[in-house]
């Protein structure tokens, strides 16, 4: 698999705990499973800034993108934002935690991470115009599009929210700042946080992602996914037009046709149908006959 | 089972719940169908968006279905309800899920009757590959290429062998979607990657398989029946070419494609047949062909449902395809047969969509305002509209399919444009007005084109004008005025209120008629120059004078820009054209431009009007030599082309220069007296005063002969005889004594030149003045009719008639009782123009002799100081302008009476700024003392001192010294004027001055270039009239233009609309361009609303109809209240995009670092840092917010500023802290000391 493993053994002071074969083994039974896929590893020198680093012995040496795994951490957008700005990672290079005390989603949201889940920061690749404005429905489209080649089907509740059968299975946050965009998504796996784990307001249920093969686990998904996202990436932005990718997009949302609770900045709510996503990607709701475009804010099924 | 007959069906089914699964235009069709013959009950499926819709006026009942637009997809849920209501049968339509071929098993299992054929033939014969294969195997052609689903490799190993063009269609795809065109095998990989994603993401299925592209083919078809017992019948073909990116448009049987031979009607339906047998088929089915222009068919697909086109085969066969396939579907046994089925009319289908075509057939969805159905003889139409309706945007745009049939194929395209040209459908874009182009085309009513008929003749068939009709238009326009109270168009601002008192309805009583039937007119339309001017000399040897009415050209003027409107001169015209005028001067000069500025009406259209409703009198227009009809300097290719349109709708055109420099007048003069129907009438721009004087004018008179006689390569004998010469005093400011010597001096050099008197009564002299220069020899005077005249304009007719008949003893050729009758019109129409546009005073001025301001500009000027705020400081304006003129001399006519004031206004008001009315005093001594001592007795204070007075003056005047306008008439001022005026840059000022003719050194105007971006902008191609209006007044031009476009013709309002509107509860009769009367009526006008809107409800005719007009902004709307970031500042902090912003971190007096996230915004759950782009210290938070603590967000603007930040003045030395002020003594981080 083209994919370069890195296990952090120092871990990185103040933000990751090391991770070593043994404690991850001990997490749960898919990453024993996971860690047994890597086969034989080996400790090599200290690539930038992570430490020492435990690699499998026969890994490809080909520049494909790598994944960081890390012990227990804050945040893997805030280890990834570290490692970015040490210039220790590139475009598709990702950070990787088994568990996150501090996992956060929109708006600082915490985001339930235990062990046996998905929890990963991308680092995004560079793009201009309306494809960057559009990233967050790009990679809630890409992310849906590959996890459902895994089980089943997948639809994006825009802007990126991923939906098995309208509970919600994975989250998606993209960060930007200048030279640095980091997605970060969470994979509801092995637990979906039960009713009162969540936030008052959730009015999304939570469920589990089950692929096909059952003994996936985070690291396996997540080496899948990256292959496929990276090259559908590279092959939507060749061939299509924003517009076209829209298109497509619609053809994958959830909820169109619906009614649905609208919240929009202070205080302001309101019910609307979902009608579709603009040429801007906003999402474009029909208030008692008069068509609203949304940039930002939420909406819940009523 | 045993074959039933129709009867028995019948008594079956009668009082039967059927459903149709399905809704709009098919679900209405097929309820038609089932309460017919069946007399069962016709149930229809209805989202809530549907569930009033009109389409349901068919049905009986209606199974609800909820408010998902994608219900009708859900077919378990609705068999289950049709269960659940004991539904004996389903009938799927077309569309939604007439083509999922686990519809007709689902409902056998619920024990339903399908209104269609099995699951089995249906899934063969819809799956275009397994179709393709059957053909290849029972012998029915089929187009070349890859039998299943292929990759790449095996794409471009096919393509190699059936050679490109190849199309990749979708597997799933359907109806025209999901097909690729490849020309060339370097475009295949990338068009297959593409195909191939829009194919999973459209169907859900990636899949594609390669066909040779066919590139001149025919669309054709064959409808087919079939009953349960294997009996077929298959109809003549339906020829489906006219089609747009694979969507029919237009249907049509039989083909009228002059190839189409019995012999392959015969091959098709053979096909069709052997096809529909082949695979045990029953119910209704088409075969699709394509046919190649040598006459070879190719199988494409077979559709295994009921067709939108359906209706042109009843239409020939006089027959009910949906009440056969709901009898077939209960067992009936096939009543069609050879013998009996004969078919004997022609039909074609159009479809009705709500798709603009214009915009790329892009669809609109919206409120139905009117609807006007065609009907009669012919004609059938199925919609699934109506007046009121609003069209839901979630459906396919198809509102109606009409349908026409007659017994020839002529017959039934031109029943189509009938009912085309009947068919009415307001408040949304339709493609009616495309399919009567398409009607029209040569190529369509012969019959020879293609499937690719619509992209080839894109430019003939969408090039019509799509508009509402224009009492609709009218109406809006009259409610945009209503809601105001005041008219926004005429330029004159808030002139009035919708609660002000009005001058009430303008109702119109006519003259009483007292046509002198004796009356024979001297000077008639088509008179021959020199006839003309031979009448004139002839006349004024018997002592006649003749005159000229100004009155609907420039009498009504106003300050902001008002003349007659040509309303009013429909009125007006007529009479005037009676009167025994030589000439009725109706346009040019201003009255061109506020033809377009206020009056929304186009110059040239409503001179050719003029000619039709006064057609007698000879016209005159007034243009400004270089300047044509605008302000400034135009090149001659404009000219040339402005003159050519003048001479058109003109009789007499007179032509004056501010600066009398003669050359300005050469292009005009080419073009006139290069035409004997038109008489050329160069004017002699007069002031009186000093070097003003006769030998000055009979210089001037000179050299306009002489440039005429050149220009008709004359002698300029002959010359003087070819022209008039025109006196224009725009001021009025030449008394009697100076006239009667100048006109004595002119007759004595010219005895054979005709001459034109024009002068204003300013100065209160208009009578005498204008006797005495009848008396001295001129042959025509300037007037205007009695209630029109005000002081600024020409004087009045009869008074000046009677002066010169009774006092002078000289003789006129006027109908006074018809120039009484125009009189008494104009009394009813006066006090509107007076009330709402009439200039800021009115008064008589006669120190126009020393300030010469001539006509409305003295008004205007004081409104401009009143205005502004300076109207103590006028009586000083008025010196300062007396003063001026005689140190840089020229004509106080236009553009030079604007130069003078505006340079005099600049300079008191410079001086007044600088000094208060002490310095404004000085100037004014200092401008005395120019005037009055000699160059060589001034001291050098005051040589200092004279430069303030142009020291203020703009360009326009600077330009005028520079010789940009023309040839000063006395020449160019002295040194210091330049000195004053130019500052340091005087010397290289005087140093490019010049004498030579704007025209020598202006470049001429690209036309085509000009005419290219004028098209883009209207997006159609101009007219003449339109182009040459856009070349002299681009902008006003434009605005004019898009008026028209909007609302019509604003002479169909009456004035007192045009100024008022209309108030609640009042009437209308208005006419249009068509000529037929209308009726408006308003309902309500509602107070404004918080978004600033007034809803104005009204009905025009038989359709109610309701208008938002928007008089303020919106009450507290936040863009009013938004402070955007200076992106030239560095220290503004701007919101990188719209969005929420969730978390403010920074708060006033805060220190930050270059790069620190100061805020963050979440857009579309991108959340997106904000930085500080430099250090500094945070002067304003604008906004704030922290999500995580309040769940509040606030929505901020692209572009808002968001955070200030201030410079850092100190940092300190030890720990490195800025510090936010210079005053610290100590580090307020650590202490030390500063």
């Amino acid at each position: 698999m083209p994919c370069n493993i890195l296990m952090c053994a120092d871990g990185l002071p103040g933000l990751a705990e090391p991770a070593r074969p043994e404690t991850l083994r001990a997490l749960s039974p898919s990453w024993a499973a996971d860690v047994a896929a890597l086969g034989p590893l080996e400790e090599i020198e200290n690539p930038v800034a992570l430490g020492r680093c435990l690699v499998p012995v026969d890994r490809p040496d080909d520049g494909a993108p790598r994944v960081v795994v890390t012990g227990r951490c804050g945040s893997t957008m805030d280890v990834a934002r570290r490692l970015v700005e040490a210039g220790a990672l590139r475009p598709w290079d990702a950070v990787l935690a088994p568990e996150q005390t501090a996992g956060r989603g929109q708006l600082r949201r915490a985001w339930v991470s235990r062990p046996g889940n998905l929890h990963v920061t991308l680092v995004c690749p560079e793009a201009t115009g309306l494809w960057n404005d559009l990233r967050p429905l790009v990679f809630g489209w890409l992310f849906a599009g590959a996890l459902q080649a895994l089980g089943p089907a997948v639809r994006v509740k825009w802007p990126n929210d991923l939906l098995c059968d309208d509970r919600k299975i994975a989250g998606m946050l993209v960060e930007e700042r200048p030279g640095c965009v980091l997605t970060g998504i969470g994979v509801n796996l092995a637990y979906a946080p039960e009713p009162e784990e969540m936030r008052a307001d959730f009015k999304v249920a939570a469920g589990k992602f089950s692929p096909r093969d059952p003994n996936i686990g985070p690291l396996g998904l997540w080496r899948t996914l990256v292959n496929q996202i990276e090259t559908s990436y590279a092959s939507l932005f060749d061939v299509h037009s924003p517009n076209e990718f829209l298109t497509m997009f619609r053809s994958r949302m959830a909820w169109a046709g619906r009614r649905v609770l609208v919240r929009e900045g202070v205080n302001v709510l309101y019910e609307a149908i979902v009608e579709g996503v603009s040429a801007e990607g906003a999402l474009v709701l029909n208030r008692t006959g008069q068509s609203i475009e949304l940039l930002a804010g939420d909406v819940i099924p009523v | 089972m045993r074959p039933k007959s129709f009867e028995q069906v019948l008594q079956e089914v009668k009082g039967k719940p059927i459903l149709v699964a399905n809704r709009g235009i098919p679900a209405r069709r097929i309820c038609r169908s089932i309460t017919e013959m069946f007399q069962a009950v016709a149930v229809m499926t209805a989202t809530d968006v549907d569930k009033t819709s009109p389409a349901t006026t068919g049905a009986s009942e209606l199974l609800l279905l909820g408010e998902d637009p994608r219900a009708y997809l859900d077919l378990d849920r609705i068999i289950k309800m049709a269960k659940d209501r004991g539904m004996v049968a389903i009938h799927p339509g077309w569309g939604f899920g007439s083509e999922d071929d686990s519809f007709p098993r689902k409902c056998e299992e619920a024990g339903i009757i399908f209104i269609g054929p099995n699951q089995g033939p249906m899934r063969l014969l819809g799956n275009k590959v397994a179709v393709r294969k059957l053909a290849e195997e029972i012998g029915v052609p089929v187009v070349p290429g890859s039998p299943e689903a292929v990759s790449i490799p095996e794409a471009r190993k096919i393509a190699k062998e059936i050679g490109f063009p190849i199309m990749l269609k979708a597997e799933g795809g359907g109806g025209g979607r999901g097909i690729y065109e490849v020309y060339e095998e370097s475009q295949l990989e990338n068009a297959f990657m593409k195909a191939s994603a829009l194919a999973k993401a459209s169907f859900g299925n990636p899949r594609l398989y390669v066909e040779k592209l066919l590139t001149s083919v025919r669309h054709i078809e064959c409808q087919t029946v079939a009953d349960l017992y294997g009996n077929v019948f298959v109809f003549d073909e339906r020829d489906c070419t006219v089609q747009r990116n694979h969507q029919k448009l237009v249907e049509i049987t039989p083909s009228p494609w002059p190839q189409f031979t019995p012999e392959l009607r015969k091959e098709l339906k053979g096909y069709a047949e052997k096809l529909i047998k082949a695979v045990g088929y029953h119910s209704l089915a088409t075969v699709e062909f394509l046919v190649d222009k040598d006459g070879r068919p190719y199988l494409i697909e077979a559709n295994t449902r009921l067709q939108v086109e359906h209706g042109i085969t009843e239409c020939r066969y006089g027959i009910d395809l949906v009440e056969e396939q709901i009898a077939i579907s209960f067992g009936s046994k096939l009543r069609f047969n050879e013998r009996d089925t004969k078919p004997y009319l022609h039909a074609m289908q159009v479809r009705v969509n709500c798709e603009d075509p214009q915009d790329n057939f892009s669809p609109n969805a919206g409120l139905i305002t009117s609807y006007v159905s065609p009907g009669g003889q012919g004609v059938r139409i199925d919609s699934c509209i109506c007046s009121g309706y609003r069209f839901p945007s979630s459906y396919d745009s198809a509102a109606a399919l009409l349908i026409t049939y007659g017994s020839s194929w002529d017959k039934t395209v031109m029943l189509m444009r009938r009912a085309l040209r009947e068919y009415k459908i307001g408040g949304l874009k339709t493609t009616i007005k495309f399919h009567r182009e398409v009607m029209k085309h040569p190529d369509f009513v012969a019959g020879t084109y293609d499937t690719n008929f619509v992209r080839d003749h894109r430019e003939e068939l969408m090039t019509y004008i799509d508009q509402e009709p224009e009492p609709v238009r009218l109406a809006r326009l009259v409610a945009e005025i209503s809601a105001r109270g005041y008219n926004p168009f005429v330029s004159l601002g808030e002139y009035r209120g919708r609660t002000d008192k009005r001058l009430g309805r303008f109702q119109l009583v006519k003259a009483p008629d007292t046509t002198d039937a004796t009356f024979e007119p001297r000077f008639v339309r088509g008179m021959k120059r020199d006839a003309i001017l031979d009448a004139l000399r002839e006349d004024r040897a018997a002592g006649i004078i003749h005159f000229t009415d100004t009155t609907t050209r420039d009498m009504t003027q106003s300050n902001s820009g008002n003349r007659f409107r040509l309303a009013e001169d429909r009125i007006v015209g007529p009479y005037l054209d009676r009167c025994g005028f030589f000439s009725l001067e109706n346009g040019g000069g201003a009255h061109f431009h506020v033809a377009m500025l206020a009056n929304m009406t186009y110059p040239f259209t409503e001179a050719k009007e003029w000619n039709r409703f006064a057609p007698t009198t000879l016209k005159q227009i007034l243009v400004r030599s270089t300047n044509v009809l605008g302000y400034k300097p135009q090149p001659k290719n404009l000219m040339r082309l402005t003159a050519e349109m003048i001479c058109e709708h003109y009789e007499i055109i007179r032509c004056f220069d501010f600066l009398n420099h003669v050359e300005n007048m050469r292009p005009f003069a080419e073009a006139v007296l290069h035409s004997d129907k038109n008489v050329f009438e160069p004017a002699l721009s007069m002031s009186w005063a000093k070097g003003f004087d006769v030998p000055h004018y009979l210089g001037v008179t000179d050299e306009i002969i002489a440039m005429c006689a050149d220009v008709m390569g004359v002698s300029k004998k002959k010359a003087s005889r070819s022209i008039i010469l025109g006196l224009k005093d725009m001021a009025g400011v030449c008394p009697p004594r100076f006239m009667r010597e100048l006109i004595a001096a002119l007759v004595k050099k010219y005895p054979e030149l005709v001459i034109h008197s024009h002068r204003h009564c300013t100065d209160g002299l208009f009578v005498p003045t204008m006797g005495a220069t009848a008396q001295a020899g001129a042959h025509i005077l300037d007037v205007g009719v009695g209630s029109s005249v005000r002081w600024y304009g020409q004087g009045e007719v009869l008074s000046t008639a009677a002066y010169i008949e009774d006092e002078m003893g000289l003789k006129t050729m006027l109908d006074k009782d018809m120039i009484r009758n125009t009189n008494f019109v104009l009394k009813q129409i006066m006090p509107y123009y007076d009330k709402y546009c009439s200039p800021y005073f009115q008064g008589i001025d006669n120190d126009v002799v020393r300030h010469g301001m001539p006509g409305g500009a003295t008004s205007s000027s004081q409104e401009g100081a009143m205005k502004q705020g300076y109207i103590h400081l006028l009586p000083y304006m008025l010196k300062f302008l007396a003063g001026t003129r005689k140190i840089v001399r020229y004509h106080d006519v236009t553009p030079g009476s604007q130069i003078t004031w505006n340079t005099s206004f600049l300079a008191v008001t410079g001086a007044y700024k600088r000094g208060g009315e002490r310095e404004v005093r000085r100037l004014l001594n200092i401008l005395d003392i120019v005037n009055l001592a000699p160059e060589a007795d001034l001291t050098d204070l005051e040589r200092e001192a004279r430069l303030d007075l142009y020291r203020d003056s703009n360009d326009a005047f600077r330009n005028l010294l520079l010789g940009k306008y023309g040839r000063l008439p006395l020449g160019f001022p002295p040194d210091w004027v330049y000195q004053s005026a130019f500052g340091s840059d005087w010397k290289v000022a005087i140093q490019s001055r010049t004498e030579v003719s704007p025209l020598e050194t202006l470049p001429d105007m690209d036309l085509k270039a000009e005419s290219a971006i004028l098209d883009a902008r209207l997006g159609r191609k101009a007219t003449d009239e339109e182009f040459v209006l856009y070349l002299n007044h681009p902008g006003d031009a434009l605005k004019t233009i898009e008026f028209v476009q909007t609302y019509g013709d604003a002479n169909n309002l009456p004035i007192d609309v045009w100024f008022e509107g209309l108030e609640k509860g009042e009437t209308l009769l208005f006419g249009s361009r068509c000529g037929k009367p209308h009726v408006m009526r308003i309902t309500d006008i509602s107070d404004v609303d918080d978004l600033g809107l007034i809803t104005v409800r009204y009905s025009v005719d038989s359709e109610t109809s309701s208008h938002k007009v928007k008089v303020r902004e919106a009450a507290g709307s936040d863009r009013d209240a938004l402070e955007m970031a200076d992106p030239k500042n560095v220290y503004h902090i701007a919101s990188p995009s719209n969005g929420d912003l969730w978390v403010m971190h920074v708060r006033a007096g805060d220190m930050v670092k270059q790069g620190e996230e100061i805020c963050n915004i979440s857009i579309m759950k991108q959340e997106k840092s904000v930085q500080a782009p430099v250090d500094g210290m945070v002067k304003r938070v604008l906004r704030s917010a922290n999500y995580q603590e309040d769940k509040i967000m606030v929505p901020v603007k692209e572009g808002e500023l968001l955070v200030e930040l201030g410079p850092v003045h100190k940092v300190c030395p030890t720990c490195k802290a800025p510090l936010t002020s210079d005053e610290f003594k100590f580090c307020p981080v650590c202490g030390q000391k500063m």
